[in-house]
């Protein structure tokens, strides 16, 4: 196993099973993962796949039915909801689909809002919310509400909060999926400039090959289990991307069948 | 801390800003149940403030006293003031009853005088009132003064309060004006002058200048001025015939122009110049002290009986005003709920980034609380107004002008209890937020419903019981009525909200939809949600209830006495003879007069019971064995009746119950139930028949139809010795409504024995009411007849039912409205939260109106369920008390009902209309696309 400073996050063989009346559907089967610090991972698979299960599992959002999680080395696993809260607030970001900003406060107040309620960032909530909308290239956005600011902007502020307590990991849920092919690029470009300067670890999960591509390793999930794990520009994992795709074009026949 | 506290305020503010509609509906609730409790308590301040500020001027003086009646003390004492002419009695007979009214004399008035001054100099003053009829009088309309005639058109006024003063100095304290503002002393310049009451020359249709004669004098009186009824009526708690029947004014030198009429007092005030309470007290000692008769009211007195009575309207319309308060808060309840439904995905969001369970409550409860500081301060403002509409309610009560002021105590109880109970009620549903699991972030959708689960929703319960208990008690002041309030009350609205809920569910799933797309959507959409429709129409329900209870009670006393009252009496109006020997006078007058539909005469006779032959064994019973037969019996609390008299006392009721037997006239006789046998009829004259009116000491006592009673007659006091009986052919229902001048036995009068005279002869006489006066001026002429219309104790009655219902039939207005608004915050949450299905149905072709018509088809079927339940309940609750009064259940005003159930229905499709109205109007785009 690596040391605690090599690997931000550490999952050993996590599984999650979900009773669905007398059926136990296996959402997760043994999944094992390191993250390395600094390291973009992108999770891909078709839907249904487990990507976001274990995505909610990593970060403390739900719990696996055996396996452990491992965060900056501490087990979150069977940590109670106070304790997984906090783990929350200080050592992982989120940055969903939908940006999920909340709709009354203005960008800086949304970055700002995870620091008022960090009980060890002792950073200023406002000027650093400032900073970081302000690299993130929306310093003249700072009291705008979000439904002031377009989609690739609302993402921008959930980044930067995401980032706002210095969190050493970032999981994030299709970031690209509600925004256009531009936006979506400076989504992507933010993320990566953030990877450079503060060496945050991010997990992005996507359906996109593009964002994907940018990615420094790519796990790729089928049916709760990992299909493939390799460099996004190795042969291997184009071998991962045909297989993908020979998956969806096989669900797609047998959905034609069943027709 | 501060940072987060900060936080919480701003994002509530904000929350409460953008949702703008949703914010105001909340408010409002709150605003109206903050407003009912600020309104009530302000009314009752200001009537307290009336009441206790110029207690010299209401008192008349420091201290004013009367003297009492035969009810009023020791008669001996009377006796002695009379014996020394110091009272002046006076007695009155007439339906066989008879009393002693008692006036201090001139020569008492002179005692009074005369001992002031050797104590006190010219420090103390007095003026008097100077009757000219007994009130008994006055009741029955008969002695000198009671009756004004406007000799122009020949109507008259009768029942009138004459009121004889020194102008010159009366009232003390206080001055008062006519209407065109000339002092009474100006006024009042002659004996002939006369001051009516506004009630007497709107009856009279009399204006200034105008001559009227007064019953009891020859004399011509000239009008001189007209005062408003309340510069002599200071509150409700007397001056009921001044209020009702109108009042007038002369110079105490006008005595001399009536006939018959010994110049008397019957209230005396007296002035202390720089008085203090001490020597208020000393000088009400001494007056008892040394003129043992008399009553005094000193300005203290004055003010503990106010202050008594303001005491208890406070304690009543605090009571009432939580209570509405208790129904705005259920639209708190459904606020709460849909915004912490509303923003779910928004909780989980935030525990994403770190906030815990407790921080959400936190943020959802400070938006409550600001909720409840914003919706108080509204309603304290909104209290303000209501109070200067229903002032007016507070002064035809207290017939005086209650000026608006600021109640302190009124306005912290408002914003006390209206962010106390916002805080409460809200809790319960910030509770739910809190649990909301973070992991629905990433798989959002509308369908999740946060639940606190069953601990922590009973832990949220009791803690609400717990507050709630805790404000019961500030008010009653005893804990074990305030828990077995709460709790009672907890239980009745869980019970009440089942029965709504499965009422709902029942309409929503079997009323037919009658093959209309319409209806079975709105009967779909009820059903789905009528968890909060329930809730809602508690509000609804509690309010129509008390509305209807208060409302239908009124009308059943009201149809009781206008209807049944006359009915049993056989006729509106009776008369008693204290001479029998009048009584071919009295008939000739009633033949002559003109609206006379019937009469009946009725002779009471005084008896004595011998025995009773029972009918179908021929038993012979004495009244020993009767009264055995009444200990035996159970009575409707329990154990029997001989359990807690004394056992002979059953006998002497009986005895009583049949010592008197009415002989009466076959025609016109009163239209009375039988419960067993029949009624007198043309052809028992002559026969030994007679009927009695069932009650628990007959009913006991074995009496029944075809049974034999044997008297003796009672003549001076002693029986006869001669035994003659009847039969009873028939035995009436009893009621409440067999108010009559009667005994429990009537009889044709040809059937008793002839030659002994009754005890008491009346004629009771169905009469238009157009003509009562005209025959009441007749029957004057004729000395010791007494009048006593039925209209008279229709009138109290009414009076003394709208006395005591204004305040609760005002609460439960207030109720009502608040109902109205929980309703419309409910619609507003509802339709709120089906804009993306009214977008769907808009987009697939339905026209606004549609959509709206839906909406008020569901809210339509809520209100008449809210109406059904409501005026049903009241319905309920007004039989048992009405049948506890032995109020026939006829008198139950059905028609009042089903126009609450109608009102009901009004209240719910006026909320609907007013808040579905924008809603139904969006543009689909707008709601499918961008929401």
């Amino acid at each position: 196993m690596a040391t605690q400073s090599e690997f931000v996050l550490q999952v050993d063989n996590i599984t999650k099973d979900l009773k669905l009346g007398e059926v136990t559907v296996h959402i997760l089967r043994g999944i094992t993962l390191n993250v390395k610090r600094g390291e973009v991972l992108g999770i891909i698979g078709p839907s249904g796949s487990g990507k976001s299960t274990l995505l909610g599992i990593i970060g403390g959002l739900d719990s696996p039915t055996t396996g452990k999680v491992y965060l900056d080395g501490q087990d979150v696993t069977n940590l109670n909801e106070r304790k997984l809260t906090t783990v929350r607030n200080e050592k992982i970001g989120f940055v969903f689909q939908q940006f999920n900003l909340i709709p009354t406060l203005t960008a800086q107040e949304n970055v700002s809002l995870p620091i008022q309620f960090s009980k060890t960032n002792k950073n200023n909530p406002d000027k650093r919310a400032k900073a970081l909308l302000t690299t993130l290239g929306l310093g003249d956005r700072l009291k705008h509400r979000p439904n002031q600011l377009s989609g690739g902007q609302q993402q921008r502020v959930a980044i930067a909060r995401a980032l706002a307590n210095e969190p050493p990991l970032l999981l994030c849920d299709e970031p690209t999926g509600n925004l256009d092919t531009e936006s979506g690029e400076r989504v992507m470009a933010a993320l990566q400039e953030i990877r450079e300067t503060l060496n945050a670890t991010v997990v992005i999960v996507t359906h996109d090959m593009e964002v994907a591509s940018q990615c420094d390793r790519v796990v790729t999930l089928i049916d709760g289990e990992i299909a493939s794990d390799v460099d996004p520009r190795s042969t291997a994992q184009r071998a991962g991307v045909k297989m993908l795709k020979d998956k969806r074009a096989t669900d797609e026949l047998s959905a034609l069948a069943k027709e | 801390m501060f940072q987060k506290f900060g936080f919480y305020i701003k994002h509530s503010l904000n929350d409460l800003r953008v949702n703008g509609q949703r914010t105001f509906f909340a408010l409002l609730c709150i605003a109206a149940g903050v407003a009912a409790i600020v309104s009530l308590q302000t009314l009752a301040g200001m009537i307290s403030n009336t009441l206790t500020d110029n207690l010299q001027r209401n008192n008349r003086g420091d201290i004013q006293f009367t003297t009492e009646g035969e009810f009023g003390g020791d008669e001996a004492i009377f006796q002695n003031a009379v014996d020394d002419g110091l009272l002046v009695e006076e007695t009155f007979s007439g339906f066989g009853q008879s009393g002693s009214q008692y006036y201090v004399s001139e020569a008492g008035l002179q005692a009074v005088r005369d001992w002031l001054n050797g104590r006190y100099g010219d420090q103390v003053e007095l003026t008097y009132r100077q009757p000219l009829a007994s009130q008994i009088e006055v009741i029955f309309g008969s002695g000198a003064g009671t009756a004004i005639t406007d000799p122009v058109s020949g109507v008259d006024a009768s029942q009138l309060s004459p009121i004889l003063i020194d102008s010159a100095v009366y009232p003390y304290y206080n001055s008062i004006e006519t209407q065109a503002g000339t002092p009474l002393s100006e006024a009042l310049s002659s004996p002939e002058s006369i001051v009516l009451s506004d009630k007497v020359t709107e009856q009279l249709d009399l204006a200034v200048g105008d001559s009227v004669r007064i019953s009891g004098s020859d004399a011509s009186f000239i009008v001189t001025g007209i005062v408003n009824t309340d510069v002599e009526v200071t509150n409700p708690l007397e001056g009921f015939f001044n209020s009702q029947f109108g009042f007038y004014y002369l110079d105490v030198s006008a005595v001399s122009l009536f006939t018959d009429v010994t110049p008397r007092a019957n209230t005396i005030f007296l002035r202390i110049e720089n008085a203090t309470p001490e020597l208020v007290n000393e000088i009400n000692s001494g007056l008892q002290e040394n003129f043992p008769f008399v009553q005094t009211t000193t300005t203290e007195d004055l003010r503990e009986n106010y202050t008594q009575l303001s005491d208890a309207i406070s304690d009543l319309v605090t009571v009432m005003g939580l209570v509405s308060m208790l129904i705005g808060s259920i639209g708190i309840i459904n606020t709460m709920q849909v915004i912490v439904r509303r923003r779910t995905v928004e909780v989980a969001v935030l525990k994403t980034i770190g906030l815990q369970a407790n921080q959400v409550t936190t943020l959802f409860l400070v938006e409550a609380v600001i909720m409840g500081v914003i919706g108080s301060i509204a309603g304290v403002a909104l209290g303000w107004i209501a109070t200067f509409a229903i002032k007016g309610v507070a002064e035809s009560i207290f017939t005086t002008d209650i000026p608006f002021v600021i109640v302190p105590g009124a306005v912290v109880n408002g914003l006390v209890v209206g962010i106390l109970v916002t805080t409460i009620f809200g809790f319960l549903p910030t509770l739910t937020a809190g649990q909301v699991r973070p992991g629905i972030v990433l798989r959002p959708t509308d369908n999740i419903v946060p639940r606190a689960g069953i601990l922590r929703s009973l832990f949220a319960i009791l803690v609400i019981m717990l507050v709630l208990i805790g404000l019961a008690y500030t008010i009653t002041g005893n804990f074990g009525i305030s828990a077995a309030a709460v709790i009672g009350s907890f239980f009745a609205v869980a019970i009440l909200y089942g029965l709504l809920n499965l009422m709902i569910w029942i309409v929503g799933r079997f009323f037919p939809s009658f093959g209309s797309v319409d209806l079975k959507i709105s009967l779909r959409q009820m059903a789905a949600g009528r968890a909060r429709a329930a809730v809602t129409l508690l509000a609804l329900v509690i309010g129509v209830f008390s509305l209807s209870l208060i409302t239908l009670f009124a009308q059943s006393i009201n149809n009781l006495l206008s209807t049944t009252l006359e009915d049993a009496a056989g006729g509106n109006l009776a008369i008693s003879l204290e001479s029998p020997d009048n009584l071919e006078t009295v008939i000739n007058l009633i033949d002559a007069q003109e609206g006379v539909n019937g009469y009946n005469i009725n002779r009471s006779y005084s008896v004595q019971f011998v025995e009773l032959v029972e009918g179908d064994t021929g038993d012979v019973v004495s009244l020993a064995q009767i009264g055995d037969r009444i200990n035996n019996a159970e009575t409707p609390f329990g154990g029997t009746f001989g359990d807690d008299e004394d056992p002979d006392a059953s006998q002497e009721l009986f005895a009583q119950t049949v010592g008197t037997i009415d002989a009466r006239t076959m025609d016109d006789l009163p239209d009375r139930t039988f419960r067993e046998g029949r009624g007198l009829t043309a052809g028992d004259e002559g026969q030994p028949v007679a009927v009695m009116t069932g009650s628990f000491i007959t009913d006991n006592a074995g009496v029944s139809a075809g049974d034999t009673m044997r008297f003796q007659l009672i003549v001076d006091g002693e029986p006869t010795g001669d035994v003659f009986e009847f039969m009873i052919v028939g035995i009436e229902e009893s009621s409440f409504a067999n108010v009559g001048f009667d005994g429990a036995i009537y009889a044709p009068v040809e059937s008793f024995p002839q030659g002994f005279a009754p005890t008491n002869t009346s004629v009771i006489v169905d009469i238009e009411d157009e003509f009562v006066p005209a025959l009441r001026r007749e029957l004057t002429s004729i000395p010791g007849t007494f009048v006593f219309d039925t209209a008279f104790i229709t009138a109290l009655l009414n009076s003394l039912i709208g006395t005591f219902t204004a305040f609760p039939t005002l609460v439960a207005i207030l109720g009502l409205i608040v109902g109205g608004v929980v309703i419309a915050n409910s619609v507003a949450l509802t339709t709120m939260e089906r804009r993306s299905e009214i977008a769907v149905m808009k987009a697939v072709g339905l026209q606004r109106e549609r959509v709206l018509s839906m909406i008020l088809v569901e809210n339509g079927i809520l209100g008449v369920i809210g109406g059904l339940v409501g005026v049903g309940i009241g319905l309920i609750a007004l039989i048992q008390l009405v049948s506890a009064f032995g109020v026939p259940s006829s008198a139950v005003p059905i028609g009042t009902a089903l126009l609450l159930m109608g009102l009901c229905v009004v209240v719910s499709l006026a909320a609907a209309i007013t808040t579905a109205w924008g809603a139904s109007g969006e543009k689909p785009l707008n709601v499918l696309r961008y929401e």
